[in-house]
């Protein structure tokens, strides 16, 4: 007997005379009776279970459910952000139609004009941060010390101190020596501009005074009144 | 439910929900959503699960009805949707659901003592617990044809398989779960109670 048949014959989905062909087969055939009542069995436990209505529970699955939500992601990814931003003092702005993101205080823009000098000064703070570099090194200072090894530990800071207060002076020498040169330079630079400009005024009474000299000889030769007002009032 | 529709009341609501007519979408939910429902409750015994199969299925079927060549056999056509989407569904969160079922019936079995644990649990719990424990091939066919009610020909048109293949897996199946209700000796007298 196959499977087939008997799956045909359970569920009544055989022609008639297969069906009686087959039932005077289980009639002989005490195996088969048997086997055909443990699947009826099965069926009868399978139709325990009752047709539920499609509802949303409010069960601890569905709840779970929000938790695993595209949502809820993403609402929990914006709550870290805005979080953060706070501690960290997030900005967002737009200056000078561009998109700024800062944290803590805005900083200051530069002008552009304005970009130059700062470069200048910059150079020369760092050109002074290196020979303070050079000249502060205190393991040279110690080397140096302890290779007179004679010197205690007070002596090591007292020298130590020493050469901190020669450094700030050769520095403010050096500082008050470039200021000295600047203004020097640009005295020499105020007095040169003044000098140009007396010489050019000095050309231009000259200029006058030659045309107001030639007009008064055109009127002495053609004695016109006239032109000798105008020079007078020269 | 409703009445069932045949195949004439099938091929005009096909024709409706084709037409983009939203109350024939209504229509197609009303007719099927509690028996898909069931199916894939059935199938994963999970009610979250269930409800997704049937969401996704319904919203599948209005996007493809124009693939639909029979429209006579919307129902069919439907099942293997919802089918598809257990499959898929299920292969997410059969590694859950297979540990939870075995921790399941090795706790709240007793098997030394079968009135104590029927006392304990409600029996429909206890068929869906137990459909869980065979192969899901088998599965499939047992709830298409002991709560779908289909024929064997429309269980195997909406798996794609042969009838004898689908009778087969009925046949096994039904067997499996008759060794494991014996295993866990619920004898007869309780499938008559």
């Amino acid at each position: 007997m196959n499977n087939v048949e008997i799956m045909d014959y359970l569920y009544g989905e055989m022609e008639d005379e297969q069906r009686k062909e087959f039932e005077s087969r289980v009639e002989n055939d005490k195996a088969l009776r048997e086997e055909l009542q443990s699947l009826e069995q099965v069926r009868l436990f399978l139709h325990k279970s009752e047709d539920q209505e499609p509802v949303v529970k409010k069960t601890r699955t569905a709840k779970l459910s929000i938790f695993r939500s595209r949502w809820f992601a993403i609402a929990a990814s914006l709550l870290v952000l805005l979080v953060a931003g706070k501690l960290l003092d997030l900005r967002m702005m737009v200056s000078n139609q561009q998109f700024v993101v800062q944290f803590g205080d805005e900083i200051p823009v530069i002008p552009p004009d304005d970009v130059e000098k700062y470069d200048q000064i910059l150079a020369a703070l760092q050109s002074l941060q290196t020979k303070v570099d050079q000249k502060a090194d205190l393991s040279l200072v110690r080397n140096q010390l302890d290779s007179e090894n004679s010197l205690s530990e007070g002596d090591l800071v007292k020298a130590f101190k020493q050469s901190l207060q020669d450094q700030n002076r050769n520095l403010s020498r050096e500082v008050s020596d470039r200021v000295q040169l600047e203004q020097r330079a640009y005295v020499q630079d105020v007095v040169t501009d003044l000098i140009q400009y007396w010489d050019a005024q000095r050309e231009e009474d000259l200029r006058l005074l030659n045309n107001g000299l030639e007009n008064l000889a055109q009127a002495i030769q053609l004695n016109d009144p006239a032109q000798l007002v105008s020079v007078e009032n020269l | 439910m409703n009445g069932e529709l045949d195949a004439a009341g099938c091929t005009e609501l096909v024709m409706k929900l084709r037409q983009g007519d939203n109350s024939a979408y209504q229509m197609m939910m009303d007719q099927w959503e509690k028996r898909v429902f069931n199916y894939a409750l059935r199938y994963a015994n999970d009610h979250h699960f269930a409800m997704e199969v049937v969401q996704q299925t319904f919203i599948q079927a209005f996007e493809k009805i124009d693939q639909l060549k029979d429209p006579a056999k919307l129902k069919s056509w439907i099942y293997r949707i919802a089918s598809n989407n257990c499959s898929s569904e299920g292969r997410k969160i059969s590694r859950r659901k297979y540990t939870e079922v075995n921790e399941q019936a090795l706790s709240k079995v007793d098997s030394s003592n079968p009135a104590r644990t029927y006392e304990r649990k409600e029996l429909k719990v206890l068929v869906l617990e137990t459909l869980q424990e065979i192969p899901a091939e088998q599965r499939q066919v047992i709830i298409m044809k002991e709560y779908e009610n289909l024929k064997f020909r429309e269980i195997a048109d909406i798996l794609g398989e042969s009838e004898n293949t689908i009778k087969s897996r009925m046949y096994y199946g039904l067997n499996a779960m008759r060794k494991i209700l014996n295993n866990k000796n619920l004898t007869k007298e309780i499938y008559y109670e």
